[in-house]
């Protein structure tokens, strides 16, 4: 068979079903956004000029990046700690960073309605300790969102820089060392640098993860920290405005897409994969 | 070079004290002690898994040794953390910094040890690079240079900061041969320049032979021999340093009777030959074997070898033609006997000719014989 012919039987399934379930249903999504009796623009007039839809789409980006600054933050020591240790030390800390990944999310989301509730385990520990005298309002507020949003995609953020990081050679360290810079120099000047583009991809991944997201907040976010995917199942089952829901929808698809084509413009998206750039 | 090269610098002394490294069940290295004079040229010569390279590492403090030390001009290192033992390091893959230029990658060392002005710095870097005749490429990065290129950067990068010692691990195992050859060369010239201490591993007999003040021979952790390229090629002590450098023929025997000047040597196929006694002669009874370098055999036709000569008869077994010599294998009554004989001599033989193949008694080197496993 020639290679041509087998990469089609190779990739037709799913190419396949990607068309019949994936395809289709996005292209019919963005052929509604623009449709009001006739190709119009007015659903997206309408969701940058209501000022309810504005916030929503500033607060889901400021979110994201307080939630990829955070796992970036939390993140780049425990895979540093990962990438230099020895395989079996490796391996336990593996599992421990894997452990919650396995845990669906809405579980973890409401673990942490329990732990930040009004009488959770955080509120009762500070009564207790005789720290507050009543109840903190932690759960329903854009920090315990960013919170929960934080320890559900840290995972995401470890192992992509943690793949990236195993990519860097040891033996530059030693180069460094034997050429007299200090761990902390060598770290600095030779590794630091080195993991950028594992920095990069880890923001990609975390960021465009976090601007879908939907349960997290829906459970541990008050009204005020409503996110865009929350406002698409609003729109769509509550006010049954399908055409605005699929504006807001491509709003997010787009800007999502964009930050992938800029980032692969810069750092080709190949590495995130453990392509060589 | 320019009239303002850098005075040389004085090269470490070098000591090592019974020197232990254990991976696992593995003895990687077991009771090594040496002494490196100041400024020489050192090669640590053996096959992998000698333990030439994690020798290497105990110096530069890689890794920790579990018996024994190191020691700098008298002073033990083991406690010394890697960046404060004044080294330069040649890596076997480079080890160059891909985000950094050449400048930046030779800079590094400078940078590190010694804050400098801008313009002492660019000076520095650029008369290293003139050393390893590698000027104009200062702005390039190490993924836009030649195998060669990045051999020299890693060179200037190791040199710049003139430390007092020098440690190659197999920096010419990636190029081809005759870049490498031209790298010794070099190599050689740049030692005699700078005057550090030299420490080389390498598993190239012709490489150590080539460039060393001192070889030592490492064999399964431990140290062989240890001496001048010349010593250990003319006078090993050693059946596996015989083998190790250069070609041998060896041939098994027993001593069969001793005077004060000659030994008298049946061989395994019984043949008997007569060899002078060196000083520490075994004694009658002694099992030996006769090491005869090819180049100092010689093949005869149909000549009768007088009777000064040691002599076998064989049959050639393979005429190869190198150009500047030629190599005869002889199948004779004592095993495989390789000789090489130099210039165009040697056109006239052809496999299956019956041969003499002799040597000058004076040209055999007597070795212990292992008893038998």
């Amino acid at each position: 068979m020639r290679p041509r012919a087998l990469a089609w039987l190779l990739l037709g399934p799913v190419a396949v079903w990607n068309l019949v379930f994936f395809m289709l249903p996005v292209a019919v999504m963005v052929g509604r956004s623009f449709d009001a009796h006739g190709l119009s623009l007015v659903h997206y007039r309408n969701l940058f000029t209501t000022g309810l839809y504005v916030s929503v789409m500033l607060t889901t980006f400021e979110t994201s990046v307080l939630v990829t600054a955070g796992c970036l933050l939390l993140g780049y020591p425990v895979a540093y700690l990962l990438a230099t240790s020895g395989p079996r030390a490796r391996t336990v800390m593996l599992v421990l960073v894997l452990l919650p990944y396995w845990l669906d999310y809405i579980v973890r989301s409401y673990s942490w309605m329990v732990l930040l509730g009004r009488m959770g385990l955080v509120n009762r520990a500070l009564i207790d300790l005789g720290v507050v005298p009543e109840p903190l309002p932690i759960l329903y507020t854009r920090w315990s969102v960013t919170v929960g949003m934080i320890q559900i995609l840290l995972p995401l953020t470890v192992l992509t820089l943690y793949s990236a990081m195993l990519r860097i050679d040891q033996g530059l360290l030693h180069a460094a060392a034997a050429h007299g810079a200090s761990p902390s120099a060598a770290f600095r000047r030779v590794f630091f640098p080195l993991s950028l583009p594992g920095v990069y991809g880890a923001c990609l991944l975390t960021f465009v993860t976090s601007l879908g997201f939907y349960i997290t907040p829906a459970l541990l976010g008050g009204r005020k920290d409503t996110m865009i995917s929350q406002l698409i199942v609003t729109v769509s089952t509550d006010m049954l405005d399908w055409s605005l829901a699929s504006a807001v929808s491509v709003v997010l698809l787009v800007v999502s897409l964009l930050i992938v084509v800029v980032y692969n413009r810069f750092f080709s998206i190949d590495r995130l994969w453990g392509g060589s750039a | 070079m320019t009239g303002a090269e850098p005075a040389p610098s004085r090269g470490a002394a070098v000591t090592l004290a019974r020197l232990t490294k254990r991976f696992g069940s593995v003895l990687a290295v077991d009771r090594v002690s040496l002494e490196v004079p100041s400024g020489s040229f050192v090669t640590f010569l053996g096959p992998s898994g000698s333990g030439k390279t994690t020798t290497l590492n105990l110096i530069a403090g890689f890794i920790e040794p579990d018996a024994g030390e190191v020691f700098f001009e008298g002073r033990p290192v083991s406690r010394t953390p890697t960046h404060r033992r004044d080294l330069g390091m040649v890596f076997q893959n480079y080890a160059l910094f891909p985000h950094m230029t050449v400048f930046d990658n030779v800079a590094f060392p400078l940078r590190m040890r010694r804050p400098l002005a801008r313009r002492e710095l660019t000076a520095a870097v650029a008369s290293t690079l003139a050393l390893v005749q590698l000027t104009g490429l200062e702005g390039r990065y190490p993924r836009q240079l030649s195998g060669g290129q990045q051999q020299r950067v890693a060179m200037a990068r190791a040199l710049v900061s003139r430390p007092r010692l020098l440690l190659m691990d197999e920096p010419l195992g990636a190029l081809d041969k005759k870049l490498r050859e031209q790298m010794q060369v070099e190599m050689k010239a740049i030692h005699r320049a700078v005057g550090s201490t030299f420490l080389y591993v390498t598993h190239d007999q012709a490489e150590a032979l080539a460039m060393s003040d001192v070889v030592v021979v490492m064999r399964d952790g431990r140290v062989e021999q240890v001496g001048s390229p010349r010593e250990l090629y003319a006078a090993p002590a050693t059946e596996f340093v015989a083998d190790f450098l250069g070609n041998a023929n060896l041939l098994a025997g027993r001593v069969t009777a001793r005077s004060d000047e000659t030994l008298v040597v049946a061989l395994d196929g019984g043949t008997v030959l007569r060899v002078p006694a060196g000083r520490a002669a075994p004694a009658p009874g002694e099992g030996v074997k006769l090491l005869v370098r090819p180049e100092d055999v010689d093949v005869l036709v149909d000549e009768r070898t007088d009777g000064e000569r040691n002599a076998l008869p064989g049959k050639v077994g393979e005429v190869i033609y190198l150009g500047e010599m030629t190599r005869v294998v002889v199948d004779t009554p004592e095993g495989v006997v390789v000789a090489r004989i130099a210039g165009q001599r040697g056109g006239d033989l052809a496999p299956g000719h019956a041969v003499v193949v002799s040597w000058p008694p004076t040209a055999v080197r007597l070795l212990p014989r292992p008893t038998a496993p």
